[in-house]
């Protein structure tokens, strides 16, 4: 998929850990691990808003579109 | 989830009670004809009555019957095994589909096989022509094949849906 999840990345800015992450936003740690590895189909808004306001980013830090 | 658990017991029973002893006489009567040929109008009365056909063409049509006997119990033997993965909560699993599409296969070839094994049988021994429209067992079983193989595209496109939703987070 041309559409990369730089979570990991975001999370390295912010020297957070995923299990805190999943906690702040309310989804599991296995949905975020989804969501990191880049297997997930599509992406709430909601869980895109809670990402953004704990990670105090924007939706385009998270999400990149790289062509195939 | 009550009516499962009635439906399951139900085909259990049926199974237990008629189909295991009914794949067992099948069997025996498969060996049996050939042992003693004039059983066959004992077990065929309506089919080979007043008919002075040879030996052999009665009994490629008891085989023909028995086969579609046999299929017929291995669609509710398909049947029982998908019940049990509904038990187990898994209704969107591979097999289930697989399953479906396969009891829909079997009873369709089932249905069509046994219109036109009536007819031919009919014509053959009794000499009368005669093709029922309407609501015939075989019809309704085609039918039944067919609500199956549909089930089986619904359930698959179900699956495609609870996995989509499954990954959207």
């Amino acid at each position: 998929m041309p559409i990369v999840v730089n979570l990991d990345v975001m999370l390295a800015k912010r020297k957070m850990k995923s299990k805190e992450l999943a906690e702040i936003i309310g989804i599991t740690t296995a949905n975020l691990s989804i969501l990191k590895s880049g297997k997930a189909r599509a992406i709430r808004f909601s869980t895109l808003e809670a990402i953004c306001k704990a990670l105090d980013c924007q939706p385009s830090d998270i999400l990149e579109y790289v062509e195939d | 989830m009550r009516k499962l658990i009635i439906l399951k017991s139900l085909v259990d029973f049926i199974w237990i009670v008629s189909c295991i002893p009914l794949i067992g006489l099948s069997l025996f009567f498969l060996v049996y004809m050939f042992i003693n040929p004039n059983s066959i109008d004992l077990v065929f009365e309506g089919i080979t009555k007043d008919s002075e056909t040879p030996n052999y063409t009665k009994q490629l049509f008891g085989i023909v019957y028995i086969g579609i006997g046999l299929i017929s119990i291995y669609c509710l033997f398909i049947f029982r095994k998908t019940l049990r993965y509904f038990q187990q909560v898994k209704p969107f699993h591979t097999n289930v589909i697989n399953n479906f599409y396969k009891i829909g296969y079997l009873l369709i070839i089932v249905g069509t096989a046994g219109t036109v094994v009536t007819f031919i049988s009919r014509l053959l021994f009794k000499e009368e022509f005669k093709i029922s429209f309407g609501l015939t067992p075989h019809f309704i079983l085609i039918c039944l094949g067919l609500f199956f193989m549909v089930l089986s595209e619904v359930f698959k496109v179900a699956k495609y849906a609870k996995e989509e939703n499954d990954l959207t987070i």
